[in-house]
């Protein structure tokens, strides 16, 4: 196409040509420059575009939170703002100083000392209110600076305090179950990948990752039981003048632990503010020699082995027994006891004898199984398992010792464990708290199963035992536990203290009840020890028992509410069949009268309003209530005949 | 002559002719197309900026769509405007041309953006680019000259000294903008030019190494062009600072790998690119449409090239021809000098990629440029022997 003119060849054509030529080479080299780039090198070059788009956050998680069995938050994490502060690019700090101290509510000087500081970084102060930082971020004052972080709320104060522990303003546990389960309610601070532009803003259409799963606490804790608990051994403390108190509350057939209440106590939010003495949890960390309580496990183990019956009959030696060279008391001298009636007076002296029945070894098996010596494995930090010594090192004396409860050093989670392994049929469960930890859309992460440890002793030998320690609240020694209508069970324990200088303390006791409510679900085992009563009054069955009472019928109380086992409804009046109604969460019956529409009102005592009504509506009458708490006295009185329709007048008092 | 006889034969204009889109329908599918994927690219690289800047993430559509508006009349008035009337006004454009430059310096006309002085502030929040209107007015002035001279070219004094130093004034007076790729376009393209008129290579030879040692004093002059230089020659040595134009860009090319991300997900446009949406569009466009995208694109600037060049050749008379060869030559040359350093083969200088970066003035002189194309194109069957001199 060289197009020829007149002089020949048209070289303007040609050269065009061959700068045509140059750009066709140019376009191949960007050709081939865009497969090196987007063919070739295209991996590296997007691992580099993923190193600087995304940056790893660290989003700090919020602690999960502690509820109790009905849900209950008992502690919580809240977002608040911190003030902190690189003192090196502070520019005018006498201004920032005066501006912060008046915001924030410090000291000038104080200020001024954290700014001097030689350090890149200081907390000027941590939590405070939202206006306050609002205010310090509005100063704009270089150098000073705002973040948020949680802090930890514990919005039921004291209550559960030595159970529930603290955890500190890094969120970190420090003592009780936030230290226990620290790692569980610390959600690992998880990196948050997000594509972000080159001013370090995340891109608008990148998805953001969720941020880390807050997982929560849930507890076999009842806030109610737990509040009862606290309120009677409080008034227990004042009105004894005692040091202290505690009281364990425990399903006697799953290990889970209702109620962990210790005296005194703190307030959470204030923790820093509570000595070591008041947080140290004293139904863990405190050993103590059990007395009488401990009267129990002998019993169980001798009778277990065959080798005496209930209605074994020993000579208690009118209150003095000469043995192995020391001289064992009763509190109140008997004669001639069974070993029934040796548990229901608690003969310290029939205890001897029955130690005899039993090699050292068959004992300490027992013993150890249990529970005794070894932790209790019950999920709170700081746990002391007491002392149990090997049988080769007891003297003479110990066997018998320990059968009355001294010569052993044990804790409170032992003796509700074993307690509950006498009287549930043998199963030794471990006590815990935690029944489930689940992320706040309910995905349990970890679930307490209940578990019986081991079979201590076989389940007709708990049946005689739990008949035994019946006998105990209906005859003996623990007749300030009873409750009309309900089958406590249950031991006194008069421990006197060992005194620093040398043998027993004449004035210085630990007043111990253990018991439970059979035939309730659940079944609660109920321990209460009273630290040194002060005063004349200082045995089990006078100091700790009455506690055990008001105790056990407020659990009474508060399960009544729920349809138990037991069903509620009555037979209809006029049934060809009339049957005992039964009311819900008490022993009340109700027994049709001789007609129709006629009953045989109950004994209201100790029951409740929400109780009282159930009957009422039984036995389809008008109620007239007055006052609040339990029922004390009524009107037709217990046993008369009641006509449907007429009036029962009831009077409350608690 | 049998081969050229039959392809002009084929090109005359006759009945089917008229049914044609316009005198070159080639040349302007291509330009069609690449002005379509200017206008996705400015709305998708300028969207985020747009919306920061001005809160309106379709602002550079807008304006772009107005320019166009503009350019395609102006092109449209090219196109029907003989080719002949501009070589009678071609020494006044070239002379209101190097005034505008002139002017451009002086403080309170010129508008001083990003440390140079490249742009007038006109009514209505508009600016002007002189640079951009000089480029042609050399391109009308030299092709105008040129023919002119016919044999007499091959004469250093006669042919080739006023024309390289037509070509040395407007440089100079780019140079002091500073816009050193105009500069650096305005001289490529004018030695091709003379190199086509039939200058003697020698003179252009020997004037190349004169002007180089100016060249390379103004090069390593101001401090950031040496920082460039380096960067281009070693990106990543220093990544955070001079290299990262550099970088972002061959990362974008490289995140687009061989589909890209598709149009709109492109994430280097998201500040770690510089200029987005102007110098670095076919980054964007690297990274959204991949390869295959990339590809598609130098293509049609190929094509577009190819077309400019039979346009050339074909053209009635040595005036036809150069201007065509001159404006073929300045899109072009902008267009590869554009991607080449996108992708990371020539040093940074500051150029738009013709019909698809943003930029009103750029966009209505290479219409207008197309305008002459077309007009010469239409031209190119009649009487050609009769107007050689």
């Amino acid at each position: 196409m060289f197009r020829s003119r007149a002089q020949g060849i048209n070289w303007v054509g040609v050269r065009i040509l061959v700068v045509a030529l140059i750009f066709a080479f140019a376009t191949g080299l960007l050709v081939v420059r865009a497969y090196r780039l987007q063919v070739v090198d295209a991996e590296r070059l997007q691992k580099k575009a993923a190193k600087q788009r995304t940056r790893a956050l660290q989003v700090e998680a919020r602690r999960g939170m502690i509820l109790d069995r009905s849900g209950e938050q008992m502690a919580a994490s809240l977002e608040v703002q911190s003030i902190y502060a690189r003192p090196r690019r502070v520019q005018d700090k006498p201004r920032t100083a005066a501006i912060l101290a008046q915001t924030l509510e410090m000291t000038e000087e104080s200020v001024m000392q954290r700014l001097n500081e030689d350090r890149p970084f200081v907390w000027i102060r941590r939590s405070v209110p939202p206006l306050s930082a609002e205010r310090v971020q509005e100063a704009n004052l270089k150098g000073v600076f705002g973040v948020s972080e949680y802090r930890r709320f514990y919005p039921l104060k004291s209550l559960a305090a030595h159970a529930i522990g603290f955890a500190g303003i890094d969120s970190t546990g420090l003592e009780g179950l936030e230290l226990y389960y620290d790692k569980d309610l610390k959600a690992e601070p998880v990196p948050i990948t997000s594509e972000r532009d080159a001013l370090g803003r995340p891109i608008l259409f990148a998805a953001l990752t969720e941020g880390p799963e807050r997982r929560d606490l849930h507890l076999t804790l009842d806030r109610n039981i737990q509040y009862l608990a606290e309120k009677q051994i409080e008034e227990a403390v004042v009105k004894y003048r005692a040091r202290g108190a505690i009281a364990v509350v425990m399903d006697a057939d799953s290990g889970e632990l209702l109620a962990l209440a210790v005296h005194p106590t703190y307030n959470l939010n204030l923790f820093h503010k509570a000595p070591a003495e008041v947080r140290r949890n004293r139904c863990v960390a405190d050993t103590f020699e059990p007395g009488s309580t401990f009267k129990v496990f002998l019993a169980a183990a001798a009778l277990d082995m065959g080798r005496v019956k209930p209605s074994d009959v020993f000579d208690c030696r009118n209150g003095a027994y000469r043995y192995r060279g020391a001289v064992i008391h009763d509190v109140t001298p008997h004669k001639k006891l069974s070993l029934e009636e040796i548990i229901t007076h608690s003969s310290n002296i029939g205890m001897v004898q029955v130690s005899e029945e039993l090699k050292k070894t068959e004992f300490h098996r027992f013993l150890t199984g249990f529970g005794f010596g070894a932790s209790s494995s019950t999920d709170l930090p700081g746990e002391r398992p007491g002392l149990l010594p090997p049988p080769g090192k007891w003297s003479v004396l110990t066997k018998a010792n320990i059968g009355f409860g001294q010569g052993i050093s044990v804790n409170a989670m032992q003796m509700v464990a074993g307690f509950a392994a006498v009287i549930n049929g043998g199963y030794l469960y471990r006590p815990y708290l935690m029944k489930k930890i689940a992320t706040p859309v309910g995905e349990t992460i970890a679930e307490t199963q209940p578990k019986p440890i081991r079979s201590v002793i076989h389940p007709s030998t708990s049946e005689t035992m739990v008949r035994i320690l019946r006998r105990v609240i209906l005859s003996g020694t623990g007749k300030n536990a009873d409750i009309p209508g309900v089958e406590v069970i249950g031991k006194t324990g008069t421990a006197q203290k060992i005194d620093p200088e040398g043998g027993y303390s004449k004035d210085r006791y630990l007043a111990s009840f253990i018991g439970a409510l059979n035939g309730m679900k659940p079944r609660p085992v109920i321990f209460v020890m009273i630290d040194e009563p002060a005063g004349k009054r200082h045995s089990g069955g006078e100091v700790a028992a009455p506690v055990f009472r008001k105790i056990a019928e407020g659990i009474v109380a508060l399960c009544g509410k729920e349809p138990t086992e037991i069903n509620p409804l009555v037979a209809a009046a006029g049934s060809s069949t009339p049957e005992d109604a039964k009311i819900a969460g008490s022993r009340v019956r109700v027994r049709p009268g001789s007609g129709s529409g006629e009953w045989v009102l109950p004994d209201l005592k100790g029951l409740t309003a929400r109780q009282v009504l159930d009957v009422c509506e039984t036995i389809k009458c008008d109620a007239s209530f007055q006052g609040s708490g339990v029922a004390v006295r009524q009107n037709p009185a217990a046993g008369a005949p009641f006509k449907e329709g007429q009036t029962l007048e009831v009077a409350f008092e608690g | 002559m049998g081969l050229t006889a039959r392809l002009q034969t084929a090109h005359t204009p006759d009945l089917a002719s008229d049914r044609r889109i316009g005198p070159d329908p080639a040349l302007l599918t291509v330009t069609a197309l690449i002005i379509a994927i200017g206008l996705v690219m400015v709305t998708s690289a300028g969207y985020i900026i747009a919306t920061g800047r001005f809160g309106d993430g379709f602002y550079y559509t807008k304006k772009q769509l107005l320019a166009l508006a503009l350019g395609l009349s102006v092109m449209y008035g090219m196109s029907i405007i003989n080719p002949d009337f501009w070589r009678r006004v071609a020494p006044h454009l070239m002379i209101l041309g190097l005034v505008l430059l002139l002017l451009v310096l002086l403080p309170g006309v010129g508008a001083e953006m990003g440390g140079s002085r490249r742009w007038m502030r006109l009514p209505f929040g508009l600016f002007l680019q002189p640079s951009e209107f000089v480029k042609y007015a050399l391109v009308l002035f030299l092709a105008a000259s040129l023919a002119k001279k016919g044999e007499g070219i091959k004469d250093l004094a006669v042919g080739f000294l006023p024309n390289i130093l037509a070509v040395g004034a407007v440089v100079g007076l780019l140079l002091s903008q500073p816009d050193f790729g105009a500069a650096i376009i305005i001289t490529v393209v004018g030695f091709l030019m003379l190199f086509v008129a039939g200058v003697r290579p020698r003179h252009l030879f020997a004037s190349l190494v004169i002007c180089s040692p100016l060249l390379i004093y103004w090069a390593f002059r101001a401090p950031y062009r040496i920082s460039r230089l380096k960067a281009f020659v070693d990106p990543w040595r220093d990544p955070l600072d001079a290299g990262f134009q550099v970088i972002q860009s061959l990362v974008a090319f490289g995140c687009g790998g061989l589909w890209g991300v598709g149009v709109g997900k492109g994430v280097q446009k998201l500040y770690y690119l510089p200029q987005p949406h102007t110098d670095f569009i076919f980054s964007v466009l690297g990274e959204e449409m991949g390869l295959v995208g990339v590809v598609a694109l130098i293509l049609l600037f190929y094509i577009l090239i190819c077309r400019g060049f039979v346009v050339a050749i074909r053209a009635r008379d040595s005036f036809h021809q150069y201007l065509a060869f001159g404006v073929i030559c300045l899109i072009g040359l902008q267009a590869i000098i554009n991607m080449g350093v996108s992708m990371g083969m020539l040093p940074t200088k500051g150029l738009p990629l013709p019909f698809v970066s943003l930029g009103g003035t750029s966009l209505v002189m290479n219409l207008a440029g197309l305008g002459m194309l077309l007009s010469i194109a239409r031209h190119e069957g009649t009487n050609s022997r009769g107007s050689v001199s």
